[in-house]
């Protein structure tokens, strides 16, 4: 009951005119981002981390978090008018929403998917209300050895347990990590990695890592990928109205692609597209139409876009209650709360609790935003996908550069931007993951603090870290979380060498 | 080969399901063609999915 | 019957980008390493000082050299699409000529040049147009960036001019009451 009292208070300070616009504009941005392809709602909360930094804190979450919120949204659009999917998050939803547009069902597709989306985000924000006390009365037992641990857990499976390989995922930890020392220490004053250049004393810029890798080294990336096939937008012939059939198919799948989506979410793993194929997995099996998967079944739409939906608001139990930032996004969410001075975790729902649960309750009024945004104003969205490629991309350029000079005007800094930006191309050429290197890069630094502190206490005796239950376990989990996937990836390629056997009888 | 137990063949299923939308997850993130065995094991026609433009 | 195919036709040459990668890793642990043992231990008595990460992150950037080198030999690592590189140039040159500009000629010159060198990379634009348009776009960026939202953008004469442009349009506005005062 508690919980409702200050969600109430919540959505008194989201409701405020000023605070509706910080969300509106939020909303809006994040669906402009997430209609485009080439930039996601990580890159934009990035770019505008640097001209934000003079507004109101709490406006400006609410507006960060309307972005990831409407980037989940805008994705769904172009995947399934265009088959191009503007956020990796809705691919899936492009296997049978574009099938459903050819049919001339493209209406009911785009229906299903916002409002599964709504349902979705609204049962799921309204889950990590009443998670997140939980958390926090469970977290503000953690001393500096148990966030240690918490962090060590978040390396692993950012970066090793959930992506294909460890090998590149923990190389993109460690570069990001290495990043992290640069600068002076904070407990003895010295400067490390720094070769005496007065411009890394500071330690590199988070926002300068994050704009360099995901707008700088994601268009350089499509610009090496050459031209492709001109893209054909699916016009949305017929009612934009979902039949009484419709909704019948789609209500069970938003329901289970919530329940689906938002633990993902909540797990440190990194990403929503993994329940995201897993709900399609799951409603092609339970379909009574399993026939129609491939051709426009609508539970195909409806299951993913319902669990991407959740498990953005899933993303928001960690990083809200115990301030570890599980994907990209999140991660650079984080460096927003930052720069305000502000550390997500237990001590902010006490310290700040109008801002959380404004921030919060504002997700509920994004929500509703959204929707009205979406479904009457569609046309207005598939219109953006009509700027030409080359003028959209110079248009992210002058923006990255704009948020890097704005923030600190010297020639040294757009430096860093171009060669963490061509860093960013090269990992993504070989198939190395970025999200590491921004994780490592925020959290390397804090988990580093964290473990001299506690050693601190303990005189320097490392087996404290496994003295508390609390911290054993999830060290426990780390090395786990490590251990099984490569197990797994061994077994399947055991399998596969065992169906080739078979082949061969 | 023994016959395995309903529960232990759902866990394993649901193990090896979850595994392939993780694998498949992480390729789509990084811009690539999930391998076909994990998009199969999802219920996926690597063709279809092929068809997408990313 | 596919995977055994590709195995086979599988050169026994290691993979030379991954080697180049492995080097890259190695050199990066040497200078991490390199640069904790010139750091004063912080405090004598501490057995955990500034040094004490920065070693651990060496060793295990150098451990990932020695993965990565097995998966060369492997060739673990995926199949790389064919790049073109001429746009890559163009953006990078973009970025350069930015750099390089900026000092000199102000935020909107060099970010217009940076639009226009974009934009060229990214697909066939007339590139007088586009630069026309970086620098309207840019100069437009910088008015309402670092007027309205107080940003230090850097001004060249192409921003000394609209700020002297908005006085002369401002000025009767402003004169006005301060006249009748």
């Amino acid at each position: 009951m508690e919980t409702f009292a200050l969600l109430l208070q919540g959505l008194a300070v989201a409701a405020q005119p000023i605070n509706l616009l910080y969300a509106l504009v939020g909303v809006t941005l994040g669906t402009a981002v997430g209609v485009l392809p080439g930039i996601g709602p990580a890159t934009t909360v990035a770019l505008l981390l640097p001209v934000t930094y003079k507004l109101d804190p709490a406006g400006s979450l609410i507006m960060f978090a309307g972005i990831y919120y409407g980037g989940m949204y805008g994705g769904s659009t172009t995947s399934i008018l265009l088959n191009t999917p503007g956020e990796s998050a809705s691919i899936v939803t492009a296997l049978e929403g574009n099938k459903m547009a050819k049919a001339g069902r493209g209406g009911p597709a785009l229906a299903t998917a916002a409002i599964g989306s709504f349902v979705a985000g609204l049962i799921a924000t309204i889950a990590l209300a009443f998670l997140a006390p939980w958390v926090v009365k469970f977290a503000l037992a953690f001393g500096p050895r148990e966030y240690f641990a918490l962090m060590v857990l978040a390396f692993v499976t950012v970066s090793a347990a959930f992506g294909d390989s460890a090998l590149r995922g923990l190389t993109s930890l460690f570069i990001g990590l290495t990043l992290g020392i640069i600068g002076i220490d904070l407990q003895t004053g010295q400067a490390r990695m720094s070769f005496g250049i007065p411009d890394l004393l500071d330690g590199v810029e988070v926002t300068t890592l994050a704009v360099a890798m995901f707008a700088i080294g994601e268009t350089l990336f499509v610009a090496a990928q050459g031209k492709r096939a001109p893209e054909t937008v699916e016009p949305v012939r017929g009612s934009l109205w979902m039949s009484a059939t419709d909704w019948a198919r789609s209500w069970k799948p938003w329901l289970r692609g919530t329940a689906i989506g938002f633990p993902i979410g909540a797990m440190p793993a990194g990403g929503a597209e993994i329940g995201t194929f897993f709900s399609y997995a799951v409603e092609k099996k339970l379909s009574r139409h399993p026939e129609e998967f491939g051709n426009g079944a609508i539970e195909g739409v409806a299951g993913p876009e319902a669990a991407n939906n959740a498990s953005a608001a899933g993303t928001l139990v960690p990083l809200l209650t115990l301030g570890l930032p599980t994907s990209a996004t999140a991660a650079i969410m984080l460096a927003g709360f930052q720069q305000y001075g502000l550390q997500p975790g237990p001590l902010l729902f006490t310290s700040n609790p109008q801002l959380v649960w404004g921030l919060i309750a504002s997700l509920l009024i994004a929500n509703l935003m959204l929707i009205v945004l979406n479904l009457p104003l569609i046309g207005l969205w598939v219109k953006l996908l009509t700027i030409p490629k080359p003028w959209l991309y110079a248009g992210i350029l002058l923006f990255a550069t704009l948020g890097t000079i704005g923030a600190n005007p010297s020639v040294f800094e757009l430096g860093m931007l171009l060669v963490f930006g061509l860093l960013g191309y090269g990992l993504r050429l070989f198939h190395f993951p970025i999200a590491p290197v921004v994780v490592g890069l925020i959290l390397g630094p804090m988990a580093e603090q964290q473990l001299r502190r506690a050693l601190a206490i303990s005189q320097g005796d490392v087996m404290v870290l496994f003295t508390s239950p609390i911290s054993a376990t999830l060290l426990i989990a780390a090395a786990l979380a490590l251990i099984v996937p490569a197990i797994l990836r061994a077994r399947g390629k055991g399998q596969v060498l065992a169906e080739v056997a078979a082949d061969g009888d | 080969m023994t016959r395995k137990s309903p529960l232990v063949r759902r866990t394993t299923d649901f193990i090896s399901l979850f595994g392939a939308a993780n694998a498949a997850a992480a390729a789509t993130h990084e811009h690539r063609t999930p391998r076909a065995r994990d998009l199969q094991a999802l219920g996926i026609k690597p063709a279809d999915f092929k068809a997408i433009r990313q | 019957m596919i995977e055994p195919m590709a195995q086979a036709n599988k050169q026994r040459r290691p993979d030379r980008a991954a080697l180049v990668i492995a080097a890259g890793l190695l050199a990066l642990a040497l200078l991490v390493a390199w640069d904790a043992s010139r750091l004063g231990a912080g405090g004598a008595y501490a057995r955990i000082g500034p040094q004490t990460i920065p070693y651990l992150i060496a060793v295990c950037l150098a451990g990932l050299s020695a993965w990565t080198v097995v998966a060369a030999y492997r060739h673990s690592f995926p199949e790389r699409e064919p790049q073109e590189f001429a746009p890559v140039l163009w953006i990078v040159g973009g970025l350069v000529a930015q750099m390089a500009l900026i000092k000199f000629t102000g935020f909107s010159i060099a970010t217009g040049v940076l639009f226009a060198m974009t934009a060229r990379g990214m697909g066939r634009v007339s590139l007088p147009l586009a630069l026309l348009s970086g620098i309207l776009i840019s100069a437009f960026v910088w008015f309402v960036f670092a007027r309205l939202l107080q940003l230090t953008l850097p001004a060249g004469p192409l921003e000394h001019l609209m700020l002297e442009g908005a006085d002369i349009i401002t000025a009767p506005f402003r004169s006005a009451p301060g006249g009748a005062a």
